[in-house]
């Protein structure tokens, strides 16, 4: 190699080796590599055949990993992903605590020990959870109170041989509704939709964004139409087995 | 529509970019999919995965122009270190799960070591010159699809692993528990075992086409 050879050229002469090809070929050459090995590899037509021979392998052996998807999948996993990228992010970090100087730090700033600091941050996240299911929760149990739960108590009537489910999580009777948001919608619009129409969210969001609300049997009309109603609602409809039964099985006495 | 017409659209991101994307996520979907999965994601972190990569894609796709291969590799890029990534996540090895069971007949390791000594330490495809291996292109595909079945388990493991999951060589070293020498002497003889069974094929029809 000449000496007056620029470094960047003397980088280009390097050989190619059999791992770096297959690194190419797979994806797992680093980032700081793939410019120098494609490059030689271009211009090279004995590496660039046995890069095809590769490849060839490569190909033969992903049909074991690739599944087929449908068109309409596809389109909507598109979709999906596009809205995930047009959500604001947030890129403002929290500003950083002051501390305050101790007299029992000596004087200098005291700060929560450092194994113990995500401690803190679990107990006040579970007061959070608690408090935000207390608020949400107490409307529609209170409601419930004086209206027993119509499947339950007509089972019991009848007697019949049929086991009696109750839910866990979810007043027995309650309707379920599948209840996509626009990906515009707020929280705070969302929680007041729901305390409106006395709502619980029992499960989602699914990978489609879709939440299942429980409400009252005897109100599951009235919510339907608030909720479809509401701009900031993009579908909402009777969930599949849209009674809830099901959780726990109890045995009968 | 070539991928990197395609990858020159996303880069615009405006309007019709979503459209490229939308084909994008057809063409490589079930591919980044299949990356992650041959890594040992479980279907579900596969999947997110998957999507992690595609919209990785959208943010840097100007990173892919004016590359001097196909941009399918840097996708392949893109992709690895977007499984590599989600294992970080998991906290999980970021080395494929390749358990000892995966390797069940590891005997046939055994067998292609003690081979060793037989085989030259030449390239397995230099023999094929570029334009002849070219103008076989069709029926070369063929032959690697007809000659993958005729890999021991372990072989077509091995190869899994280092073209298609995208694994380094230290990387299953680790995740077997063998050392670096052995997996060599693996990758070494599994494309040898690929080269002579192409070239048995080939020679075989251009003998039976005169």
């Amino acid at each position: 190699m000449n000496s007056n050879t620029p470094f960047n050229e003397q980088l280009n002469e390097q050989p190619i080796t059999e791992d770096e090809l297959i690194g190419l070929v797979s994806g797992s050459l680093p980032e700081a590599e793939f410019e120098r090995v494609s490059s030689a590899v271009a211009a090279s037509p004995e590496l660039l055949a046995r890069l095809e021979q590769l490849e060839l392998i490569r190909d033969g052996l992903a049909q074991d990993f690739e599944p087929i998807y449908t068109d309409a999948e596809n389109k909507q996993a598109a979709q999906k992903m596009l809205r995930q990228l047009d959500a604001p992010q947030l890129e403002v970090p929290p500003p950083k605590p002051q501390y305050v100087p101790t007299p029992h730090a000596g004087g200098k700033p005291w700060k929560p020990p450092k194994r113990t600091r995500w401690l803190y941050g679990a107990l006040a996240a579970q007061a959070f959870c608690i408090l935000g299911l207390g608020v949400i929760a107490l409307p529609v149990l209170q409601s419930n109170v004086g209206n027993p739960p119509p499947l339950v108590a007509q089972n019991d009537v009848q007697g019949g041989d049929a086991p009696i489910y109750r839910s866990v999580g979810v007043p027995a009777g309650a309707v379920l509704l599948a209840v996509q948001f626009a990906p515009t919608a707020t929280e705070r619009e969302i929680r007041g939709l729901l305390l409106d129409v006395q709502a619980l969210i029992v499960s989602g969001p699914t990978q489609l964004g879709e939440y299942q609300l429980a409400v009252l049997s005897n109100k599951a009309d009235a919510a339907l139409k608030k909720l479809q109603g509401a701009a900031f609602v993009e579908s909402a409809k009777l969930s599949a087995g849209a009674v809830s039964q099901a959780s726990s099985k109890v045995d009968r006495p | 529509m070539t991928d990197e017409e395609l990858l020159a659209r996303i880069a615009k991101q405006d309007q019709e970019a979503k459209v490229a994307f939308e084909e994008l996520v057809r063409r490589y979907r079930g591919k980044f999919f299949g990356i992650a999965s041959a890594r040992g994601l479980s279907p579900a972190d596969a999947e997110e995965a998957a999507s992690d990569g595609l919209m990785q894609v959208w943010r840097c796709a100007g990173q892919a122009l004016g590359g001097a291969l196909p941009a399918k590799y840097w996708l392949r890029g893109v992709m690895v270190r977007m499984t590599i990534n989600k294992f970080r996540k998991l906290k999980t090895r970021t080395a494929v799960e390749t358990s000892s069971t995966r390797f069940d007949d590891a005997g046939e390791f055994a067998s292609d070591a003690s081979e060793a000594s037989e085989h030259d330490e030449s390239n397995p495809w230099v023999e094929l010159s570029a334009p002849e291996l070219a103008r076989l292109e069709g029926e070369h595909q063929r032959c690697v699809d007809n000659c993958l079945p005729k890999l021991s388990g372990a072989q077509r493991e091995i190869l899994v692993m280092l073209t298609y999951a995208g694994q380094t060589l230290g990387e299953i070293a680790k995740a077997t528990g063998e050392s670096l020498g052995t997996i060599k002497s693996r990758q070494h003889y599994a494309l040898e075992k690929m080269k002579q069974c192409v070239q048995r094929l080939l020679q075989s029809k251009s003998g039976a086409s005169k």
